[in-house]
């Protein structure tokens, strides 16, 4: 008895080494999707898919491949791109989906949904979205020495991002911004140029729809509220005037405006609620960084001038970011989460998001920005 | 009945009890559990994860104090003794059925993690049949392995709380605000729904005749209570900052969604992984509850618990086959819920008036032989 129970159970033991032989994926015969876009297709109301799939064939040269399909939902737009490629089709790897202007602006939670759903998918893609169709960006052939152009679009973005030139926005933070009260989000948007994809805007999302658009070099001002910086880089200008008692006698300024460019800038800022009832809000801002560009010869040893200099970084920031809080209250998106701030303040009963959306009219930001020039290169 | 003699080799040390009872309560329930308490407590969850903490010090404290009463038995042994030979059977009987009901709920639920996240078209008796026979081997070579194996799993699993760095790098601490608007109902039904979720203490009635020490029972057992709240309490904070309030209210599984930020150069997609992984955190469950299954029903029947063990399985097995629906998974696992509210939580309460009476009896004993 012993023995016969001994013998069932190690041949039912070996049967854990065929775990392995459920679902067969090799490797070569798999279409690997790194890249989807998104589009309305023409007239009616079904979608089209752009499907960037890469194969993994040493005898293959050109790994990369592209294919359109349309129908109504995602798993049907899957399955008429399978219909059009010898590869079994997988998602696991995919890093970028795009979106076209046209589904952008009516917007896109249900078909992010779909992917939320989809265990295969993982929370690190980036949504992305396009002016252009992105059967269009897609089709870009430059994608420098990357594998295939949904490769090359992640490290597009990912360079951005690392460099804090970008916000990160990936499907796990787009959801979290579209599903919180009170911030919205904030979406890259890629545009195919000279044939190749590049980086050109910000889109202002209002929930999930594409309403506005700011340029990229504004999103120094956004991160500055949001995040902590440590390699901010930020261009100013400002006129001379106020400069010229300390520019040195023999130098004549070649223009009336003076640029200058920080880099290296870290902060630390405090959002905070100053009156909860007649929604008044106070930003200080600290900032902190190295000049390393400066178009006109003012002497900064100085301490004058370096106190005025800094002074007029001050008021240039804080009336940017006034500008963008302007215009966001006029797209109506709040994307620095002032509401989130509210609502981690208000006790009592919780606010919806159209009573934010009216509240957000009204809110006051008193921004306060003091800045800290830390060094200005190896020249006085 | 007779009272347990268990020779020295098979006597476990004191402290094991801290490892066992941790892994017990750690389980299927913990990778959905930050999303039911939340719906209930809201960003406020800490209050009844806390509270349901202390309950449950009290309870562990009532269970030893019950234990040391009547010194060597384990439930059998003091329900026979406590309340007659029928009417402990027949209570017996209902608690080889409890554990049987967990046991078959963390089967069910973690055959449902391997389909939806890794293989939707693997049978359920597939992976039903690979568990069991590893769990039928580690029970086959008795209390001893079934310790061994569950102290080494929890060795290679407990790292899996250093991956959750890069959720918390991700937290928006102004989910945590405001605090205490939680009212006394929704905490009472935060400190419900948490009761199936640290179910696994009830393993120290059956264990405690193995025990060598048994003076350090109370103590290493309160410290597994200690450690397994805390881990409750840092899954729950990092879930809660982590998403959304309505994202969190829409992840069935909260714990395994937070895995899917991670992503290693060499290993990009490490949630899939984790899921794989997470049978470490449930094999020592199924193993000690097998045990436990198995051995009450020898102790209760007299049967040999070979026998029990491999009609056990084979009935799982034959369970896990036929009732693979979602709806009904969740049925179960509720219902295990609400009876281990009363058998789990509630029970050891009904026995101390016993213990006191047995203490009481004893103390006349020395008296008398003084």
């Amino acid at each position: 008895m012993q023995k016969v129970l001994k013998f069932i159970l190690i041949n039912l033991m070996s049967l854990t080494l065929l775990a392995g032989c459920v679902e067969k994926n090799v490797l070569e015969q798999l279409g690997i999707v790194t890249a989807y876009g998104f589009d309305k297709a023409n007239g009616n109301d079904m979608l089209q898919l752009t499907t960037v799939l890469f194969q993994f064939n040493p005898d293959i040269t050109d790994a990369s491949q592209i294919i359109y399909s349309e129908g109504h939902t995602f798993r049907e737009l899957k399955k008429n791109a399978n219909k059009k490629s010898g590869y079994k089709i997988v998602s696991r790897q995919l890093r970028t989906i795009l979106y076209g202007p046209e589904l952008a602006r009516g917007g896109i939670f249900p078909y992010i949904d779909t992917l939320e759903r989809d265990a295969a998918i993982s929370d690190m893609v980036y949504i992305a979205v396009s002016n252009q169709p992105t059967q269009h960006v897609l089709s870009a052939t430059n994608y420098e020495q990357l594998p295939n152009i949904g490769t090359y679009i992640q490290r597009l973005i990912e360079t951005a991002i690392e460099d804090e030139q970008l916000n990160s926005n990936t499907l796990h933070e787009f959801t979290r911004a579209f599903f919180t009260i009170g911030q919205d989000p904030l979406v890259p948007i890629i545009e195919n140029h000279n044939d190749k994809a590049q980086l050109t805007g910000l889109a202002i999302f209002q929930d999930d729809r594409y309403v506005d658009e700011l340029p990229l070099d504004d999103i120094f001002y956004v991160l500055l509220m949001t995040k902590q910086l440590k390699e901010g880089k930020v261009e100013l200008n400002f006129p001379i005037e106020s400069f010229l008692n300390y520019m040195e006698g023999y130098e004549k300024p070649d223009s009336d405006q003076v640029f200058v460019v920080l880099e290296k800038i870290s902060n630390k800022t405090d959002v905070k609620i100053t009156d909860i009832e007649n929604l008044k809000y106070r930003v200080d801002i600290n900032l902190e960084g190295r000049l390393v560009e400066l178009t006109e010869r003012i002497d900064l040893s100085n301490r004058e001038a370096l106190d005025l200099l800094e002074k007029t970084i001050n008021k240039q920031i804080e009336t940017k970011i006034e500008e963008l809080i302007e215009k966001s209250k006029e797209a109506n998106a709040d994307f620095y989460g002032f509401g989130k701030e509210y609502k981690s303040k208000k006790e009592g009963k919780n606010i919806t998001k159209e009573q934010w959306r009216d509240m957000f009219q009204d809110i006051d930001v008193q921004v306060n920005v003091s800045t800290t020039i830390r060094s200005y290169g190896i020249i006085e | 009945m007779k009272s347990l003699s268990i020779p020295k080799e098979n006597q476990i040390k004191a402290w094991y009890l801290f490892i066992i009872l941790h892994t017990m309560q750690v389980g299927v329930g913990m990778a959905g559990y930050p999303r039911l308490v939340f719906m209930e407590a809201r960003q406020d969850s800490w209050i009844p994860i806390i509270i349901t903490g202390l309950i449950l010090h009290l309870v562990i404290a009532c269970m030893v104090f019950v234990l040391n009463s009547f010194e060597k038995e384990d439930l059998p042994g003091i329900l026979t003794k406590s309340m007659g030979k029928y009417v402990g059977l027949v209570v017996s009987s209902l608690f080889v059925i409890y554990f049987l009901l967990l046991f078959l709920s963390v089967i069910a639920n973690y055959i449902e993690f391997v389909q939806v996240f890794i293989f939707p078209q693997m049978k359920s008796w597939f992976i039903g049949l690979l568990l069991l026979t590893l769990v039928w081997y580690a029970v086959y070579g008795g209390i001893r392995v079934a310790i061994g194996s569950s102290f080494v799993f929890f060795l290679s699993s407990i790292w899996m709380v250093g991956l959750l760095h890069k959720p918390i790098t991700q937290i928006d601490s102004r989910n945590y605000f405001p605090m205490f608007q939680v009212g006394l109902d929704e905490i009472y039904q935060g400190v419900l729904i948490s009761s199936y979720t640290f179910l696994g203490f009830e393993l120290l009635w059956m264990v405690y005749p193995f025990i060598n020490d048994k003076k350090r029972v109370g103590r290493y057992s309160q410290f597994a209570i200690v450690f397994t709240v805390a881990m409750y309490l840092l899954t729950t904070m990092v879930a809660i900052g982590y998403f959304s309030p309505r994202q969190l209210e829409e992840k069935v599984w909260p714990l395994l969604t937070l895995f899917k930020v991670i992503s290693f150069p060499m290993f990009e997609r490490f949630d899939i992984l984790a899921v794989a992984l997470w049978i470490l955190v449930i094999l020592p469950n199924l193993i000690l509850l097998a045990w436990m299954v198995s051995f009450t029903c020898k102790r209760v029947h007299g049967w040999k618990q070979k026998y029990c063990l491999a009609v056990m399985i084979i009935f799982s097995l034959l369970f896990v086959s036929i009732f693979d629906d979602r709806e009904l998974v969740n049925k179960l696992t509720d219902f295990t819920g609400r009876v281990g509210l009363f058998l789990g939580f509630g029970f050891p309460f009904v026995l101390l008036p016993f213990a006191i009476r047995q203490r009481m009896k004893g103390k006349k004993k020395n008296a008398k032989s003084s």
